[in-house]
């Protein structure tokens, strides 16, 4: 199974990719660390899962790039994107946090998962991650034990 | 029975009923009590009897009406009866209440349009006699405070600043709900607030609730709120609050409010009329009558003010001079505003250009008279000007200041039309609200009533016999399509038949005839106005025949013609269904979004209506180069087929910009969209030239600006990987001589190797070296060795730590000179993660950003979070002070954790002196010895990298989990949420300064830097210092020598010296927050350049002690004081400077700091230009 990590914090991008080498064999882990470069590989590689970061930059971060804009929602922009593709891999968002925006874009990941259902077939579900918690592994578990069995069937 | 025998029976069973209603009243035990029960229980019917009777009693008239008539402002207001009745018996109460005023009222009418006429003609003289007048005669009020307010702000010019309104509203003794009310009045009419900002706020601090009081300042402060038929009763009870005149007005206003909410119950539409009818035989009121038309009832009494159907027939027809002329006189007779329209809309179908009229009766007060200048912005409105959307703002905030005039609901009627056109669609709420309160009939209106079945009955009654009139049949044409025609087809014009027609098919929901009749009035040949006006209905038409690219081409043409009409297109909707059809596709098909037009729509809606579109705006501008089988913006060729010129000149200037460009994939960096937003400026510069034109100004700043900051970029980048380096030349020169006769005696011993010689040798040695030579002969080859040693430490000692040009002086400069701090505190201070201290010896201030909101939240205790916080920042500190002060070091006995292990071993010995055998020439020996020092160096280098992306990541990292841990256990607040947040976004953050911190020690790049102007140096010295005081608005203003360039090489020491004179800057002037003034300026004096840098000063900084710092820095600014303070970091940073000019530039120089004139601090340098500037 291929499986596209599209996260800009290293730590917890090394964090799952470890987590999916560990519990899954046959696996192979590509990572991208923003916004662009995660629709980029979407659009010319076929992962078989996604596992989404929610705010990003615009751009990979180098010595030379800061990165471009912050996006607060550059997760749910790359399921919006997939979706005008009609694009349909399976993605869970996997995030730090509980809210997201500010002022009248501000929501709470409750609110954000709920929207996510609503607006995108291929969305599965959501992790909350801590770094220094391990709670987030068996509800990761879970979601992808869920999408192999549907592709297994 | 005759007439006075009736009359008679009539009275007495009118005092009958009187009588049994107070015998009921006085059972009560509270008169006030009782009243109010009454006027909740009793019969309609009976009301009607006995309140005028109540309302005229001795004993009675106080209670049922507290202060109709109040004689000065602090009377204004007192409570009346308890409690509300239904809104049946409130209407009663109130208009029959009002009956027995009826004089009062008809004065005050009569006053209050003299007084509309003086304050829209600017005659403030006849306009504060005629005030003083109603004063007389009807008492203080909350409307004639209203007028006065009016009044101060805009006939004086607003010269009190609304301050005498809010001294009305604080008069003493006024009931509190009038000085609420008033100072509401006063708010409003503030000249800095604009009407939809007044609207938002009324909306956000006195939202509509179940309330009264706030159904009844909306309806004050001019909206039509939706009413329930409980809080309509409750706000006209409430209306006895107040004077007669403020009570009819509020029960006026209540009545259209309701009537334009259509929630007046059948059961109650025949009671109100009845009392419509009563209040409009006792008070004359043209709109009492107006709205009794509307419902559908048939009046005796014809309305006195009308545009004459002869001025519209003139104006129907196309004869627009002698209908202009008409409205003339008609204006300078009574200033009507929908006349004033009728006569500007003449005007721009007769020349299209405007002349201007003088409405002003006073010519002293031309300039500010009302009129004048809302006939300014009518014209330029209706002329679809450039600045028609700030005249549609500038009228709507004078309408609402005096929302209670009837003038004010004409031009607000116009204001919404020119958006909501009800001759195509349905009038709003608040549009039949403002046609209630007209000031003059016209046949226009009917479109309003039509909703409610009135539109006939006030046709009939405001223009009887319209039917045969040209301008009564075009009204009826577009309502009743079997109405007769035959004026209009032989008398109108073609472009008005046709336009007519299309708004008539519009109407009938034929969308496809209405784009037949009005499609040929929408080309180059047909005059300007007709043409938008046309544009308009044709958008529209497309819109609902559903086709969206057709649509999308007309609001794209017309928004270039005349960009106003941006308000006026059906953007939001033409949006909506574009992403609708999108969504419907089972394929996604580029062809849908991807027309320039669309694109250009997608725009206009980000522009206009909400960024909420952008994401939406970028997929339609990737769908379009997807479309022209373009990879980038800038490849698109100027014949591209089936793109308009002016279209496409609008995407290149405002679409292809880096907000858009930076969602495009074939753009992979800032650096690639920088150069692509390059590449579509020459693109537009080409296509301007192409036109004869030269390129537009802006763009060619744009360009430069595009360009500087990517030099800036590129070379803050360069430099950062020169922060490591030795000034080789220096180190050179400084060995001099004493060096080279060593190399030489050291060459001798190595040729003279034999031990009978070695006696003789070593006299020789001490003879020519002296004591200068640390060496214990113990054999010819320890001593040969010693001395190589020698040698090699001497090397060695002015490499690493040499003040002028060695290692230690360059890392204390530029990289513990506060560098590492800042750039590894920085992305914690952004996010408020930590916190300062008070001084260099005391504590950590208390994290307040955090710990206010923490204490709103839970409103409980701080302190666990406060010292998390502290804890949290205490550790963020140790480790980067312990990287600053103990490991980014030339390792030595006071630094045994210093990384630069600059040390020559034994085996290091044994190997150089290997080599130096081979080497006869000194020179040659020195850049081997130098070569072998830069190798220790790269291992030092990477040996701090390993230890900043190891122990330092680490231990962040660290600090910042045991951050989140302890906040895990608090109580779980909004606050304590966000800090979460800010913990996680902190993390790539953190890599990232990590990251560019590790770059910094590399061997320093061979850069080959251009000449330059010197502001590349101050900008790209402000950009890094920029990037510590995120707080600080800085601004790049530099003065530089006109086409002066200074030579590449000198580049990476004056952006230091800029470096450290702007962040002296913003660390000591004393202003840590907002605007930094700051500013650079260059002048050359024969061969002398001088630099200033001037910054602006906090005016509570102690002036006396920045004098005497200025005087040390001053007298320090030389060799010893260099000496002194160059290994050491921290204070001003100018002997780095002294440093920097006078060894790595090779300059002399000096520098004087001082306070100048303004109070500002300069600080300047001069140093010799020669061979630097070119």
């Amino acid at each position: 199974m291929k499986v596209l990590i599209v996260e800009d914090d290293d730590e917890k991008g090394e964090h799952l990719n470890q987590f999916l080498r560990d519990r899954y064999i046959n696996i192979e882990v590509a990572t991208a660390r923003s916004l662009q470069s995660g629709l980029r590989f979407i659009t010319t590689s076929s992962p078989d899962l996604i596992l989404l970061d929610m705010t990003m930059r615009n751009y990979d971060r180098t010595l030379d790039e800061e990165g471009g804009r912050p996006h607060a929602f550059a997760g749910r922009e790359i399921l919006r994107q997939m979706r005008r593709e009609r694009v349909e891999i399976p993605v869970i968002v996997v995030t730090h946090f509980d809210r997201f925006g500010e002022d009248d874009n501000f929501v709470t990941l409750n609110e954000l998962s709920s929207e996510l259902k609503l607006r995108f077939a291929n969305y599965r579900g959501t992790v909350q991650y801590k770094s220094n918690v391990d709670d987030w592994k068996p509800s990761l578990s879970l979601l992808v034990g869920s999408i192999l069995k549907m592709k297994d069937d | 029975m005759g007439k006075n025998a009736i009359a008679s029976k009539h009275q007495h069973s009118t005092e009958r009923v009187f009588a049994r209603a107070r015998a009921t009243i006085t059972a009560s035990g509270n008169i006030r009590t009782g009243l109010s029960r009454y006027k909740s229980n009793a019969d309609p019917a009976e009301l009607r009897l006995t309140v005028p009777m109540f309302a005229t009693h001795p004993a009675y008239k106080s209670l049922v009406w507290p202060c109709p008539k109040p004689p000065t402002y602090s009377k204004l207001g007192k409570a009346g009866l308890p409690g509300y009745a239904s809104l049946e018996n409130e209407i009663i109460w109130g208009v029959r209440s009002l009956l027995s005023w009826g004089a009062t009222l008809v004065t005050f009418l009569k006053l209050k349009d003299q007084a509309d006429q003086f304050y829209l003609t600017g005659e403030i003289a006849a306009l504060n006699a005629t005030i003083f007048e109603m004063e007389r005669s009807c008492g203080a009020s909350l409307w004639l405070a209203e007028l006065k307010i009016a009044a101060w702000e805009a006939v004086q010019s607003g010269k009190d600043d609304g301050s005498s309104g809010r001294n009305l509203a604080h008069t003493d003794g006024m009931h509190p709900l009038a000085q609420f009310i008033i100072t509401w009045f006063a708010f409003r009419a503030k000249r800095n607030l604009s009407a939809q900002e007044f609207l938002r706020f009324v909306e956000r601090v006195a939202p509509m609730s179940e309330d009264a009081t706030s159904g009844l300042l909306h309806i004050l402060s001019g909206l039509c709120p939706t009413l329930t038929v409980d809080q309509a009763a409750q706000i006209v009870s409430y209306a006895e609050y107040f004077s007669a005149i403020d009570r009819y007005l509020i029960l006026r206003s209540t009545i259209q409010v309701l009537i334009a909410g259509g929630i007046i119950p059948d059961e109650l539409r025949q009671s109100l009329l009845m009392e419509l009818r009563a209040l409009e035989y006792a008070v004359e009121d043209q709109s009492i009558s107006r709205m009794i038309a509307s419902l559908g009832k048939k009046l005796n009494r014809r309305p006195e003010s009308k545009i004459p159907i002869e001025v519209l027939n003139s104006y129907t027809i196309g004869n627009y001079s002698k209908a202009q002329q008409d409205c003339d006189k008609l204006l300078l007779e009574h200033f009507d505003i929908e006349i004033l329209i009728l006569r500007q809309r003449c005007l721009v179908y007769s020349i299209c250009k405007f002349q201007v009229q003088d409405f002003s009766l006073n010519p002293v007060n031309h300039e500010t008279c009302p009129a004048n200048l809302i006939a300014q912005d009518v014209a330029r409105i209706v002329n679809f000007e450039r600045d028609g959307a700030d005249a549609i703002s500038r009228l709507s905030k004078m309408a609402l200041t005096c929302n209670n005039a009837c003038w004010a609901a004409s031009l607000n009627l116009f204001l919404t039309r020119v958006r909501n056109d009800d001759r195509i669609g349905q009038p709003t709420r608040q549009q039949v609200c403002w046609a209630l309160r007209q000031s003059v009939e016209n046949p226009s209106l009917t479109f309003a009533f039509e909703s409610f079945s009135g539109a006939e009955a006030y046709l009939e009654w405001a223009y009887p016999g319209a039917l045969n009139e040209v301008a009564g049949q075009a009204v009826l044409d577009l309502i009743h399509p079997d109405s007769p025609t035959t004026l209009i087809r032989t008398e109108t014009e073609p472009h008005r038949w046709e336009r007519l027609q299309a708004l008539r098919s519009l109407r009938n929901h034929d969308a496809q005839s209405a784009i037949g009749f009005i499609q040929s009035q929408f080309v180059e040949s047909v005059p300007r106005v007709i043409r938008i006006e046309a544009g308009l209905l044709l958008a529209e038409s497309y819109l609902r025949s559903r086709e969206y690219q057709k649509c999308a081409d007309v609001c794209a043409d017309l928004f270039l013609e005349a960009p106003y009409t941006d308000r006026l297109l059906p953007i939001s909707d033409l949006t909506d269904r574009l992403l609708q059809a999108s969504d419907d596709l089972s394929v996604s098909d580029p062809a849908l979004l991807g027309q320039l037009p669309v694109v250009i729509v997608f725009d206009l809606f980000c522009r206009l209506v909400s960024p909420l579109r952008e994401a939406e705006r970028a997929d339609a501008f990737k769908d379009f180069l997807r479309v022209q089988n373009v990879r980038v913006a800038s490849e698109l060729t100027r014949e591209a087929v089936g793109i308009k010129r002016a279209h496409l000149i609008y995407f290149l200037r405002k679409i292809c910009v880096p907000d858009v460009l930076d969602q495009s994939l074939a753009l992979a960096s800032t650096r690639s969209v920088e150069d692509e937003r390059a590449n579509v400026l020459l693109l537009l510069s080409d296509l301007t030239t192409e036109e004869g034109k030269p390129p537009a100004p802006e763009i060619t700043e744009e360009l430069r600006s595009i360009r500087t900051k990517q030099v800036v970029r590129e070379t803050t980048f360069q430099l950062d990987q020169s922060r490591v380096y030795v000034n080789v030349e220096g180190v050179k020169r400084t060995l001099g001589l004493g060096m080279r006769e060593t190399w030489q005696h050291y060459r001798l011993m190595l040729l003279h190797g034999d031990l009978e010689k070695h006696v003789e040798l070593q006299k020789l040695i001490r003879n020519l070296v002296g004591s200068r030579l640390i060496v214990s002969v113990g054999g010819a080859i320890a001593a040969s060795d010693k001395l190589l040693l020698a040698m090699l430490q001497e090397v060695r000692d002015l490499f690493a730590t040499s003040k002028e040009f060695g290692l230690d002086a360059n890392l204390s400069t530029n990289v513990r000179h506060g560098y590492i701090m800042r750039e590894l505190r920085g992305p914690f201070v952004t996010r408020q993660l930590v916190t300062n201290k008070s001084t260099e010896e005391g504590g950590y201030k208390l994290n307040v950003y955090w710990l206010e909101r923490h204490l709103e939240d839970c409103g409980g205790e701080t302190g666990e979070l406060s010292d998390a916080l502290q804890k949290f920042t205490k550790e963020v500190d140790r480790v980067i002070e312990h990287l600053n002060r103990n490991v980014i070091r030339i390792r030595s006995d006071t630094a045994p954790e210093g990384l630069f292990w600059l040390s020559f071993s034994e085996t290091h010995l044994w190997l150089m002196r290997d080599e130096v055998i081979s080497i006869d020439n000194y020179e040659e020996f020195v850049e081997l010895v130098l070569s072998r020092l830069w190798s220790m160096t790269y291992q030092c280098l990477d040996a701090i990298q390993t230890y900043l992306r190891g122990p330092v990541r680490q231990e962040l990292n660290a600090a910042l989990a045991q951050l989140q841990q302890t906040l895990s256990k608090l109580t779980p607040t909004e606050a304590v949420s966000a800090l979460t947040v800010a913990t996680n976004l902190v993390r790539p953050d953190i890599n990232s300064a990590i990251e560019r911190v590790s770059s910094w020690f590399v061997p320093t790049a061979e850069s080959d830097f251009a000449d330059y102007p010197l502001k590349i140096a101050y900008e790209a010295a402000l950009a890094t210092v920029r990037s510590y005081f995120r707080d600080l608005d800085m601004n790049p203003n530099f003065s530089d020598i006109p086409g002066a360039l200074l030579a590449g090489p000198t580049l990476p020491t004056f952006v230091r010296v800029f470096s450290i004179l702007i962040e002296n800057a913003a660390l000591h002037s004393g202003i840590s927050r907002g605007q930094l003034r700051l500013r650079g300026e260059t002048s050359c004096d024969g061969d002398q350049l001088i630099i200033a840098v001037v910054n602006g000063l906090d005016p509570d900084l102690e002036r006396l002690s920045l004098i005497a710092k200025l005087d040390r820095v001053n007298s320090g600014f030389n060799r010893e004081g260099a000496e002194m303070a160059i290994a050491t970091e921290g204070g001003s940073g100018f002997p780095k400077i002294w440093r920097l000019l006078t060894h790595d530039l090779g300059r002399k120089n000096s520098l004087r700091a001082s306070l100048t004139d303004t109070d500002e601090l300069e600080v300047l340098i001069t140093l010799d230009a020669r061979g630097i500037v070119r």
